[in-house]
């Protein structure tokens, strides 16, 4: 596949977990269950998260974890929303911590041919009324359904 | 420069791609409506030093602090990915851009 795959199967609604390695342990597992990500995925997307944090103080805030094209076999998106806020350092300020309340860890096989993708990404971050629709989803089949139309082609 | 109406700009980010693809679609919003037209490369904060130094870059937004010295404007990208002080950002973008312009022409 071409595309960045949304697949019920790659979202996860009110997340509990401890710490923010551990959220991000239970999201790679997704990608791994499904073939999607090579050996070395997850410690390179904990060692990247140190390196260059990801966490977006937006209006709902939220964290874009994500690693480099070399551990990815398919382009795929994982959303988790999390029961209690998990704190992620800020990107470009890590001194600062943000509490965030959604983790969208993309994998990227090609990033320079997702670059569509990720301008529609973008404009999710800024969009208050999405990101409340996604913190309040209850059910993934909807969940999938709304980020496939999100992420539709125009 | 050949064209005054021009402007190359390094956007960089811990990937060099993920976050940098984002702000390059917002320079080229911002820009063109001033006539600007501007060509973005996508870029590690760790290769900005060497390549600024090789000449050729009006200026620099970043989601990462960058090491070393960078001798053109260096401006904070992250608001434009979260939407939080995204005029004062955009206002930056267009001060720095006119004034590289205006320094191009002179």
């Amino acid at each position: 596949m071409a595309g960045v795959v949304i697949d019920e199967k790659l979202i996860e609604l009110g997340l509990s977990a401890p710490t923010r390695e551990q959220a991000i342990k239970v999201l790679a597992d997704k990608l791994y269950a499904l073939d999607y990500v090579k050996d070395g995925y997850y410690e390179n997307v904990i060692k990247r998260e140190q390196e260059f944090p990801t966490g977006l103080p937006s209006a709902i805030p939220v964290a874009v974890c994500h690693t480099e094209a070399q551990y990815v076999k398919q382009s795929a998106l994982v959303v988790a929303t999390l029961a209690h806020p998990i704190g992620f350092r800020e990107m470009g300020t890590p001194e600062r911590e943000v509490q965030s309340e959604i983790i969208f860890l993309i994998a990227l096989k090609d990033s320079k041919q997702q670059v569509p993708w990720l301008k529609k990404m973008a404009r999710v971050f800024k969009d208050r009324v999405v990101l409340e629709k996604i913190k309040q989803s209850t059910s993934k089949t909807e969940l999938t359904e709304y980020l496939i139309q999100l992420f539709a082609p125009e | 420069m050949a064209n005054a109406k021009s402007l190359t700009v390094l956007a960089v980010c811990g990937s060099g791609v993920v976050s940098s693809s984002m702000i390059s679609q917002k320079l080229e919003e911002i820009l063109s409506p001033l006539g600007v037209k501007v060509s973005v490369t996508g870029l590690l904060p760790t290769s900005v030093q060497s390549y600024v130094d090789r000449g050729g870059i009006d200026f620099v937004v970043t989601t990462s602090p960058i090491p070393g010295t960078i001798n053109v404007p260096v401006i904070k990208g992250i608001a434009l990915l979260t939407g939080f002080g995204e005029d004062e950002c955009i206002e930056e973008i267009k001060k720095v851009a006119k004034e590289v312009l205006a320094k191009k022409a002179a």
